[in-house]
């Protein structure tokens, strides 16, 4: 469905993407993580034909974004990063200036309004002035709007960002609810969101992709499944070479605390048998995408 | 584009804001007219002004003039004056007149300088005795004449001054509303980028250069309803010649001034920027108007939209060339300034920065000229 190939973009001396490759299939929801600046708004607006590229090739259902822009625009419904609305705007004028300006025949245009409004949950505010809401409530209508064409493909950049967590969840559930529906590309700062969301995750940095997968998959390679937490009595005496005992895939001693990546729970007491006496207290995680996040980044 | 031009409408007839301002506006206009009407009517009667009304008849003399040669070419309205038959001041001023019978005329003026009306009583008193003077004397060389010349004095033409003050002063009066909606084009569009709304916006299945023409086309209209009210007060107060065709040179030159308005609404970062740029844009878009009008008042030569309104205004013999070189001068202007808009509105390093300089822009615009012409002649 969306395709990008060596796609590049600077600002001014500033490289904002380098050589960026990733596929989105249809139906599915990419997540793009990465810190500030990794270049991941700069990556969505050009799929959304919001910037230009200086380099590469961006295909939208086969078309190009550069010499097909409107048409690419007509499938797409962009969340920005602000949703900023016009204020003096209610919520139902809101969506129907946008629907208009999407084309959506009149008598289309009304029952989709009312049907949004009652997706989000917002159908008694429909003829306040956007002034009156709240961030929550202007998260919820920027959704609206950009689902006020019935788009197959939908970019959300930062969904949730600065909300409350019972606002984000109820967003985040909504996403989840369009899952499958719609093909969806998702910028976030937030691990657990884009790992409870998303089919695929591209970490960029720097404007680069540092990797594609799942989030097992991403998991999977940096670390193992679990993570087994050692604090140590005396860490001077640790032996490192548990590396060798097989399924283990990672040793990190930070300070007292010795952080042994696994591919499964069989192995642990191997591993305590091998620390011996040194072993003060055991604790065990599951590996997240933020520990992913974290190496990958650090490793770049 | 129709989309953006009457939803811009719509939502700026809908802002109180918006409606306080024209209100506003129109108010402000109106009392310019007033004002503007009392000194045409000041500058167009023979008759005396008085510039102190207030000091009118404060100030106080005696006078004592048996034969009222001097005494009544004093202006009452200026100086109250009481007759009496004393020879020296008794608390007051006093004009003293010897009886006139032959030359020289002996006269005594004591001025009371307690009081800061003597300078009044001065003036009129010495201005009387210039009128007096000069009357003695016309009767005697009146009397020393056989045949008197039959010279008749009659005013032909208007003075320089009431030339501009009626015709520049009217075109003017005419022109003000198109510099009253900068602050309209600033909000529209610097607006998108100051609420950051904009994004949005270009993320629409519409080119970039329809949200830019849309906004200039939604301006252009509310600006013609204003001018419309706005030409029927004045055609209504001056009984203007031509008014439908004044009006149609005013709004096309309303296309240029809101197309530069929109290039540097783009260009700004934010309301701060765009409210200098706009201040600055419009002092020498004035004078690009004002400055060949009054050219031509003086010299009876030129072309421009204002020199085009004020001969429509005083039914002068206009030529073809006059109405092709304005037109033509305008359509080209407003052409210009609003490609240059959009054209600065489709890149992304001014509406996303980091926005380049002038002069870098400059240089690009020169890049892309010599590109277009280099490709035309390939």
């Amino acid at each position: 469905m969306i395709e990008v190939e060596s796609l590049r973009k600077t600002f001014g001396k500033i490289i904002a993407l380098d050589d960026i490759s990733f596929h989105v299939d249809d139906g599915e929801l990419l997540g793009i993580i990465g810190p500030n600046g990794a270049g991941k708004t700069t990556a969505i607006r050009i799929i959304a034909c919001i910037l230009h590229p200086d380099g590469g090739e961006v295909r939208v259902a086969g078309m190009d974004v550069t010499r097909d822009p409107i048409r690419v625009k007509s499938m797409i419904g962009y969340l920005p990063e602000e949703p900023n609305l016009y204020e003096r705007f209610t919520a139902r004028d809101l969506l129907r200036y946008f629907g208009e300006l999407y084309e959506v025949p009149g008598d289309i245009l009304d029952n989709r309004i009312d049907e949004l409004l009652e997706l989000v949950g917002m159908e008694e505010r429909a003829a306040d002035p956007i002034n009156t809401f709240s961030k929550g409530l202007r998260q919820r209508i920027g959704i609206a709007r950009a689902l006020i064409h019935d788009p197959p493909i939908l970019i959300l950049d930062e969904p949730t960002m600065g909300l409350d967590p019972a606002t984000a969840a109820s967003i985040r559930e909504f996403i989840r609810e369009l899952k499958g529906d719609k093909t969806m590309i998702l910028c976030t700062h937030y691990m657990e969101e884009a790992e409870y969301l998303c089919d695929r995750v591209a970490i960029l940095n720097q404007g680069r992709i540092l990797d594609v997968g799942t989030p097992q998959e991403l998991k999977s390679k940096i670390k193992g499944d679990l993570t087994l937490e050692v604090d140590l009595i005396d860490p001077s005496i640790v032996d490192l070479n548990l590396l060798r005992i097989g399924g283990v895939k990672n040793v990190r001693l930070d300070g007292n605390r010795l952080e042994i990546s696994l591919k499964d729970r069989s192995i642990i007491p191997a591993i305590i048998r091998n620390l011996g006496e040194n072993v003060y207290s055991v604790n065990t995680r599951e590996t997240s995408l933020d520990d992913v996040f974290i190496e990958m980044v650090k490793g770049s | 584009m129709w989309t953006i031009t009457r939803w811009e409408i719509k939502s700026t007839f809908k802002s109180r804001k918006f409606l306080f301002i024209f209100i506003f506006q129109m108010v402000t206009l109106l009392l310019i007219i007033f004002i503007f009407n009392g000194v045409l009517q000041m500058m167009n009667t023979t008759e005396e002004v008085t510039l102190t009304p207030s000091l009118n008849e404060f100030a106080y003399l005696d006078v004592n003039d048996p034969s009222g040669i001097i005494k009544d070419e004093i202006n009452p309205k200026a100086v109250m004056i009481h007759p009496t038959t004393a020879r020296s001041p008794r608390g007051g001023s006093l004009l003293l007149v010897e009886e006139y019978n032959t030359l020289p005329l002996n006269a005594s003026l004591f001025l009371d300088y307690s009081t800061p009306m003597r300078n009044i009583i001065k003036k009129e008193v010495e201005s009387a005795v210039e009128v007096s003077s000069r009357k003695i004397t016309d009767q005697i060389i009146a009397s020393m004449e056989r045949e008197q010349p039959n010279v008749k004095e009659e005013a032909v033409g208007e003075s320089l001054p009431l030339k501009l003050v009626n015709k520049v002063m009217v075109a003017i009066l005419l022109i003000l509303p198109l510099f009253m909606f900068g602050n309209l084009i600033i909000d529209s569009i610097v607006g998108e980028k100051e609420r950051k709304t904009g994004e949005s916006l270009i993320a629409m299945p519409i080119p970039r250069s329809h949200i830019i023409l849309g906004k200039s086309l939604a301006v252009m209209v509310i600006m013609a309803i204003q001018l419309f009210i706005w030409m029927i007060i004045i055609w209504g107060w001056f009984k203007i010649p031509n008014a439908p065709i004044v009006y149609l040179v005013l709004l096309l030159t309303a296309f240029p001034v809101v197309g530069l308005t929109s290039l540097v609404a783009v260009y700004s970062k934010n309301y701060k920027e765009a409210g200098i740029g706009i201040t600055l844009t419009y002092i020498i878009i004035i004078g690009f108007l004002i400055v060949p009008a009054l050219a031509y008042i003086s010299q009876k030569s030129g072309m421009g939209p204002l020199i085009l309104i004020i001969k429509f205004l005083s039914s002068e013999n206009i030529t073809i060339y006059d109405i092709v070189s304005t037109v033509s001068g305008l359509v080209f202007s407003s052409l210009i300034f609003h490609a240059l808009a959009v054209w600065l509105f489709e890149r992304d390093d001014i509406v996303f920065g980091p926005r380049p300089g002038v002069l870098r822009l400059l240089r690009g615009v020169i890049y892309e000229i010599g590109g277009i012409i280099k490709k035309g002649s390939v």
